[in-house]
């Protein structure tokens, strides 16, 4: 099913427009699916000249990107928004040095709750989301079942969110 | 439609934690999900937002810290 260029893509994207549009629009861009679908085609053209193995995947991971970089533009945007009328109280506003011990401090706190887990724990999660490696080639890697290695991304999972939520909050 | 909020916290995370994994499939399972109410896209963004906080601060560890197993800390 290997797909060569932007025609073959193309295609995919045309026998699959009715699923990437109800999944769009259930992922946040609602009555502007379309609109969204077209600007992410242009964005996919200009970018896909090498092969890709599961043109349907590509093309699903690629509009969870969009929406991905759509929310974080607006993200921010609405942030500079609420900057500028809270002057002075911007993280932007805190001295390097001081964002710098933040950023050291929170990747204390992470690798601790990860090691806190256990160090199988803290390997399948980095494994998972640093290395890029998905669950079943970790449960091959590992000897494990895939329902473990899932438990254990699970764990560390809610860890980290329970984690990021106190140091929000503190 | 009266889901707990901790399971609909838990979902979240799951169905972020699967779109992870480069392999991930089921996107139409995922659609059909995020249908069901608009408090699934926003559980969903938070878990999202989540992970990629976590793993967005453990890729600025130095290159010595990476393999925790061989380091006493």
């Amino acid at each position: 099913m290997e797909t060569h260029g932007s025609s073959g893509l193309h295609a995919t994207l045309l026998d699959n427009r009715g699923r990437l549009l109800r999944f769009l629009a259930a992922r946040g861009a609602g009555s502007d699916a379309e609109d969204v679908l077209h600007d992410l085609w242009q964005k996919i053209a200009v970018a896909a000249d090498r092969p890709v193995a599961d043109p349907v995947s590509y093309l699903f991971r690629a509009a969870e990107n969009h929406m991905r970089d759509i929310r974080r533009a607006t993200f921010s945007r609405e942030k500079r928004q609420l900057d500028w009328h809270e002057l002075g109280n911007a993280p932007e506003d805190e001295p390097v040095g001081e964002r710098i011990f933040i950023a050291r401090e929170q990747l204390q706190h992470v690798q601790a709750a990860l090691a806190a887990l256990g160090s199988r724990v803290d390997h399948v999660f980095r494994r998972y989301r640093l290395d890029g490696v998905g669950q079943a080639e970790i449960a091959s890697e590992l000897g494990m079942s895939l329902s473990s290695v899932e438990k254990d991304l699970q764990k560390a999972y809610r860890t980290l969110a329970e984690l990021r939520t106190k140091l929000n909050t503190e | 439609m009266t889901t707990h909020p901790s399971e609909l916290t838990e979902a979240a995370r799951l169905w972020a934690m699967r779109v992870a994994d480069p392999s991930f499939g089921d996107w139409d399972g995922l659609t059909r999900w995020l249908e069901i109410s608009p408090a699934h896209l926003a559980a969903y963004e938070a878990a999202v937002q989540d992970g990629e906080w976590a793993a967005a601060i453990l890729a600025s560890e130095a290159p010595a810290e990476k393999d925790p197993s061989r380091h006493q800390r």
